[in-house]
């Protein structure tokens, strides 16, 4: 057959009339009712008048899954009729209440004009379901694909939640049993030093413990060699000018007396010694507290949470990196969603770990990161801007590709599991996300509408 | 006699202040410096040199605003003043490459990791500050009291 009659003779209208006209092959079923079993005979080919069928397949548990859709003005049963085997591939139910027509194995060939056969008539519908048919079975090996990658990332990042959670929960009662402790000791040693003190030593145990060590190395020199030039001996002079006491307190107590000196630095360094361990605890217990909630797997959405708040819980998880850069807030309080913390943290811990990280890859530079929060028409906006060498217009569409990366030392193992997770999560709360970016200069920033309750 | 000095450096006054803390055994002999900063260790090394003071040990955390522990070491160890000055990085949050540099090009003599125990790292230093009188040829009887004995005999029979 010349290519140029076999495309003249698909001509599908005149096909469906000629071959699916006749009245008495004209079938009506209803959703739900099966037209073929898989493997039984089936003589027929089916045109879809109107409605919908759907072909199945069992697995090796006897379970079926979808294989096909066809719809309106397509065939079914072409397989078994035209390889000639009239048995049916597949279980084939009408998801609705279908029409169709039929023939059957003893149909004649329709004449035209020019003669052609059956097969000639034929073969665009044969060739049209074949690709129908491959391509159906790369849309779904397709989607397994897809489905797999996301399920394995779910999982990791699951694990990584729950591992999280765990090491929180152990940690909680330790760092809780130690703040308690401290806070029970500290107490205890104000009332037994009150007590045992004779030379008016307590308000220097006093003043440690509210202030700790205020003065910077740099100013506890200044002081010392102060002090020294006074002529006091280097190690008195470096106890006093720790203790930041001024000139004035400096003369009620200086009687140039080692003993004097080594008893008031005694309470001044037992005091700061519990400030520092209250301050301690208090951060350990909140940064615990942080990792908790991050940990959250299922991530249930309550009312009532502040971005304000979990952008703070972000900024205490990563104090330490935080002190390599400078770091600008201007945090405004704003109104509560309906959210779950964890996932707000981990996007900000996200972003910021990204934000840092860039701006230490050049060298020499002062790196500043500002952290802003606000409202405005009700949306409430996060913006994490840095002074880094900035993202490439070529890749600011990839970077939210899951696994694309930009950092090449390896494995990171940390709280950043990357910006396609933060993209995920802003989605999920209708937000969005939006970059610009130029060396030096580059601004993520983040809005999420307000709910409608709070839109009046 | 000049005086030797040992110089604490960590950005977390807290930590710093407890670093020193666990090196108050050596202080009848030694002067134990703080630092908050690389910048201020630089600038506090010129000082004690200038005066002709001796600087045995720097133990610097990694971790900081401004230059790393690594830099500043580094910094120090390319130094000609300073090439019996032992450097110490106490760190919990070096990464593998920060390591690698620590070692090859800030010729660390250890490494200690955070949360450290006082008593390992006053005989840590106390090991390196013996060193250091030593092979600056100083007189180590008067340190006698605070220097590593093993170390101490070491160094003894190398000369003989």
């Amino acid at each position: 057959m010349s290519n140029e009659r076999f495309l003249r003779s698909a001509n599908l209208e005149w096909l469906k009339k000629a071959y699916f006209s006749n009245e008495q092959q004209k079938l009506h079923i209803k959703q739900g009712e099966v037209l073929m079993k898989q493997g039984e005979e089936n003589k027929r080919l089916y045109l879809i008048e109107k409605g919908a069928l759907t072909g199945y397949l069992e697995d090796e548990t006897g379970k079926p899954f979808e294989v096909f859709r066809s719809t309106e003005g397509m065939f079914v049963g072409v397989y078994s009729f035209f390889s000639k085997t009239y048995a049916s591939y597949a279980t084939i139910i009408a998801t609705e209440d279908s029409d169709l027509a039929y023939i059957d194995t003893s149909v004649d060939v329709v004449e035209d004009e020019e003669c052609r056969s059956f097969v000639e008539h034929f073969m665009p519908i044969i060739v049209n379901e074949l690709s129908s048919r491959q391509l159906l079975a790369r849309e779904a090996s397709l989607e397994k694909e897809r489905t797999l990658k996301r399920l394995l990332h779910h999982d990791k990042m699951a694990t990584l939640g729950e591992m999280a959670a765990g090491l929180a929960h152990e940690l909680n009662n330790a760092v809780g049993v130690l703040q308690r402790k401290t806070e029970w000791l500290s107490e205890e040693m104000a009332g037994y030093l009150k007590e045992k003190d004779s030379k008016g030593m307590f308000p220097f145990f006093e003043e440690g413990l509210k202030h700790g060590q205020h003065l910077s190395s740099r100013e506890v020199r200044k002081n010392r060699q102060k002090l020294e030039a006074k002529g006091l001996p280097s190690s008195e002079a470096q106890k006093i000018a720790r203790t930041g006491i001024t000139d004035k307190d400096l003369k009620k107590h200086f009687k140039n007396d080692a003993d004097h000196t080594n008893r008031m630095y005694y309470y001044w360094e037992i005091g700061t010694a519990f400030h520092d361990m209250l301050l301690a605890a208090k951060h350990a217990v909140h940064v615990v507290k942080s990792v908790k909630q991050l940990g959250v797997s299922g991530a249930e959405r309550k009312h009532g949470v502040r971005i304000s708040d979990t952008i703070n819980e972000a900024l205490a998880l990563l104090n330490s990196p935080l002190r390599q850069v400078n770091l600008q807030t201007d945090i405004e309080e704003v109104p509560e969603i309906n959210a779950s913390s964890g996932e707000l943290v981990q996007v900000w811990v996200n972003l910021i770990k990204n934000a840092i990280e860039s701006m230490l890859q050049v060298e020499g530079l002062d790196p500043k990161l500002r952290i802003a929060c606000w409202v405005r028409s009700y949306k409430i906006m996060v913006e994490v801007e840095d002074n880094g060498p900035g993202i490439p217009q070529a890749i600011q569409e990839k970077i939210y590709e899951p696994h694309f990366s930009t950092k090449n030392d390896g494995p990171v193992v940390g709280l950043g599991l990357g910006l396609a997770i933060v993209r995920r999560l802003v989605e999920s709360y209708q937000g969005s996300i939006n970059l610009k970016s130029r060396s030096g200069k580059t601004i993520f920033n983040i809005s999420f509408p307000l709910e409608k309750d709070l839109k009046q | 006699m000049s005086r030797i000095n040992i110089i604490c450096v960590d950005d977390q006054r807290d930590v710093l202040t407890t670093v020193s803390r666990d090196l108050q055994p050596l202080n009848n002999h030694i002067d134990i410096e703080e630092c908050e900063s690389a910048d201020e260790t630089l600038e506090l090394i010129e000082d004690l040199d200038s005066e002709g003071k001796h600087i045995a040990v720097i133990i610097s955390d990694h971790v900081m605003p401004g230059k790393s522990g690594v830099e500043l070491l580094k910094e120090i160890n390319e130094d000609n003043r300073f090439v019996n000055t032992k450097k110490v990085l106490l760190t919990g949050l070096a990464t593998h490459q920060d390591t690698i540099t620590a070692i090859n090009q800030a010729g660390i003599d250890r490494y200690l990791e955070k949360p450290w125990h006082a008593e390992e790292l006053l005989n840590n230093v106390k090991e390196l500050l013996t060193a250091y009188i030593m092979e600056s040829g100083l007189n180590y009887e008067k340190y006698m009291d605070v220097l590593d004995q093993p170390t101490l005999l070491n160094h003894l029979r190398k000369r003989h």
